[in-house]
């Protein structure tokens, strides 16, 4: 079943990707994923590419895919480690989503952070007070590790 | 119950759960526990005579007072099975849906939004301004239910159509069943929509959303909706079944039954020699050992269809909705853990009913803990627990107590035996010391005192040579208080740890006995009510255990005093008894334990009294307020 829907979804990805993204698995293993992301065009991430890692689990989509930002991003809903506090990747998955919604989803997150839910609270604290501060810091690593 | 006896108890406060009134006879069938409703008015829980031997009133110890006139403070508690908790959460659904006037399945939902917190869901519902967007906000389509909700299940041939979750469609040859929520109408294939259920079912989630995401449909399903899916699935699963057995019923000839029973052929051979001799005689011989051969298939039969009946039931118990109420019931007795505990034994779905104390100092669990008393209760299955601390029993060791132990063993345990076998004190200055070479001359870091490893003393009595020729006395005048300590815990550790090797063995022997009871049961025609005590031993004597080793830790913090002899001795004669048993058990023939059953018995019982006299001389100990506080205070139990 869950090879069925992958492999169906990596079509329809081929035919009709999703704008700023794109997706693929790595080598023979469909379970495993590399995404990248272009940095929108209206948010301190412009110009960057992102790379994350997809994994689905044996039980896809009844489970969400586990996906980790592999490029460092400064952002306050990801951590040093690239993992991303997202609702629709925990309680709010939905088997009827879609790998390229995440994705989607994701590139919306990178415009608009949910600073009152933080996976990092400092980066949080700075894009609430300090909004400058925050879009010089992710402009500076934006272009030191993703361009 | 009828459905006009409403159910008044207010379960949203959960802190503020009184029962006055409660009397009861000995039997226990004249129950009426009676509860002040909010409207003022007194509803009878359970009517007189309508209890059966489900909700005996139960009581965590066997007397009142011990034998030393020391009140015992007893829990009162009913048995009850998830069930019974499922009956009395639907009268609290019913009682909302005849305010509401909304279908049964959207009444449970917003209950379980608002955590069965009735009052604040009412004030909510009826403070919004607008009631239809209220409800959409929970996830509530409002437009009642038609009659027949499994039209819900449609056939598809439509070749557009496509299940957004395996993303397969139907043709015209292949159709396939599709499933949608009534308020929604977000189709999803029935085995994608059975597999969502049971992922989040097995999560424990409830009122589940419709899985459709694009955008996020918020609407929930109802117990209906899920009724209609589960009794599909049940269908399906079960057409499953017969078909898998019927194949491997098919493969079984009557040859390999007979074989299964060991009946040879040759003994029909036999017969057929003598034939001619005596024809009649033989005739009803043949006619009796065909009787037979037809018995034993019949028997084999019964015993599959037996074994395949298990098998549906088991499935049964995991249906979608079974599942499904089994969350709703487990989260309410979470929510409401003062008044319901869930029975800590594996795959054990009973629950305890918290009724009251058989005492009139005692008014909450915490003031019975303030006691160090054990309310250990008993499922219907008979697995004994503590009411307090919902942990496997622990008599006579209280809970906090068992806290401590527990703690204090993680702490201890790992660096203890390191200890124990590498370090010695420093016989000046006391101070721990490890031996780091093969060098008996040790010199004192801290107080530069010389010594004999071997025999501790001054090393300048051995000045010539590095031979220690002097008789270690056992009890060394100056061991030090650290080391002291350390080994007065290893000895109670050891003890609590050896009862507990000794309890995992028995019950590991007794497992394996009790399978070929079983055995014997079939083979020998020996009833199942003779062999019922063999099971009520086995139980008696792993409880026994079970108290033998929490004495131990209980033993460790009691100071030394006349009490703890008492229960020392007491102690000593319990494990007399559980000794004796234990040997029982091993020395005893399958064969010859219907026979040994009255000696069984004797011991059991006297094990049994020792058991009580034990834990009463536990609880006497504390009789004392002095005795109690001042354990209370050393040992800084809130």
């Amino acid at each position: 079943m869950s090879m069925k829907r992958i492999n169906k979804e990596l079509q329809d990805i081929g035919r009709d990707p999703p704008s700023q993204c794109s997706a693929g698995p790595v080598g023979d293993d469909l379970f495993h994923w590399q995404a990248s992301i272009i940095g929108p065009a209206d948010s301190p991430y412009a110009g960057g590419v992102f790379f994350l890692a997809i994994h689905f689990p044996t039980d896809y989509p009844f489970k969400p895919p586990k996906i980790q930002f592999e490029t460092k991003i400064y952002h306050p809903n990801i951590n040093s480690n690239g993992n991303i506090c997202l609702d629709i990747l925990k309680e709010q998955w939905s088997p009827a989503l879609t790998i390229s919604k995440v994705l989607l989803s994701i590139c919306s997150l990178l415009t608009d952070a949910n600073p009152d839910d933080p996976l990092v609270p400092e980066i949080a604290h700075i894009y609430k007070n300090d909004r400058a501060k925050y879009e010089a810091t992710a402009k500076e690593w934006t272009k030191k590790y993703a361009i | 119950m009828t459905d006009d006896d409403e159910y008044f108890e207010d379960f949203s406060d959960n802190s503020s759960i009184e029962l006055s009134g409660v009397d009861e006879d000995v039997l226990g069938n004249e129950l009426s526990s009676v509860d002040i409703s909010d409207s003022g008015e007194y509803e009878f829980d359970d009517g007189p005579g309508n209890t059966d031997s489900s909700s005996e009133i139960l009581y965590s110890f066997y007397k009142s007072r011990t034998s030393g006139g020391i009140p015992t403070h007893r829990l009162k508690y009913r048995n009850i099975a998830l069930d019974d908790i499922q009956k009395e959460l639907e009268k609290d659904v019913k009682k909302v849906q005849n305010m509401l006037q909304l279908d049964y399945g959207k009444c449970l939902n917003l209950l379980l939004q608002y955590s069965w917190n009735e009052h604040k869901m009412l004030d909510m519902y009826m403070n919004a301004p607008n009631h239809q967007d209220y409800l959409l906000k929970n996830g509530i389509y409002e437009a009642k239910f038609p009659e027949d909700l499994s039209r819900l299940i449609s056939t598809e041939t439509d070749e557009n159509i496509l299940c957004g979750i395996c993303y397969c469609g139907p043709t015209k040859d292949e159709p396939m069943n599709f499933f949608s929520m009534y308020g929604c109408k977000h189709k999803f294939c029935t085995d994608c929509y059975i597999q969502y259920l049971k992922n989040k079912n097995e999560s424990g989630s409830m009122a589940i959303e419709c899985p459709f995401a694009d955008p996020k449909c918020h609407l929930k399903i109802t117990i209906e909706e899920l009724n209609v899916l589960s009794e599909y699935n049940n269908k399906m699963e079960e057409k499953h079944f017969y078909h898998k057995k019927q194949e491997e019923c098919n493969l079984l000839s009557e040859e390999q039954i007979k074989q299964m029973y060991k009946l040879d052929s040759d003994s029909e051979f036999e017969f057929d020699e003598q034939l001619d001799v005596e024809d009649d005689f033989n005739n009803t011989v043949k006619t009796k050992e065909k009787m037979k051969i037809d018995e034993l298939v019949y028997d084999f039969h019964t015993i599959i269809q037996q074994r395949e009946r298990e098998e549906i039931d088991k499935k049964r118990n995991r249906t979608i909705i079974s599942k499904y109420w089994y969350n709703i019931g487990s989260r309410y007795c979470t929510i409401n853990t003062k008044k319901y505990k869930h029975c800590p034994s594996p795959d054990c779905d009973n629950v305890v009913q918290f009724i009251g104390f058989d005492s009139d100092i005692v008014a909450n669990i915490e003031e019975l803990k303030r006691l160090l008393m054990i309310p250990l209760v008993r499922c219907k299955s008979n697995h004994q627990f503590c009411f307090g601390c919902n942990e496997t029993a622990h008599a006579p060791c209280p809970c906090k107590v068992v806290q401590l132990w527990k703690i204090k063993c993680e702490d201890d345990s790992e660096t203890l035996n390191w200890i124990q076998t590498n370090t010695k004190d420093c016989p000046r200055c006391h101070s721990l010391i490890e031996k780091n070479g093969g060098c008996n001359h040790m010199t004192c870091k801290s107080c530069t005192y010389n010594f004999c490893w071997i025999c501790l003393g001054d090393w300048t009595a051995h000045r010539n040579n590095y031979r220690c020729d002097k008789y270690v006395p056992n009890e060394d005048s100056d061991v030090s208080k650290v080391r002291e300590s350390l080994e007065k815990y290893m000895f109670y550790f050891n003890h609590f740890n050896n009862q507990r090797i000794s309890h995992d063995k028995d019950k590991q022997i007794l497992e394996i006995f009790e399978n070929k009871i079983k055995e014997l049961q079939i083979n020998s025609g020996v009833s199942w009510i003779e062999s019922v005590f063999y099971k009520e031993c086995v139980n008696a004597l792993l409880e026994c255990r079970e108290s033998l080793k929490w004495s131990y830790a209980f033993l460790f913090y009691i100071p030394n005093c006349r009490g703890k002899q008492l229960i020392e001795t007491a102690q000593w004669q319990l494990s007399n008894k559980v000794e004796q048993l234990s040997r029982l058990f091993e020395d005893v023939e399958i064969g010859d334990v219907i026979k040994k059953k009255p000696m069984f018995l004797t011991i059991k019982s006297s094990m049994v009294t020792a058991q009580n006299v034990f834990l009463e001389t536990c609880i006497d100990i504390f009789a004392d307020k002095h005795t109690l506080k001042d354990f209370v205070q050393r040992w800084n139990i809130k």
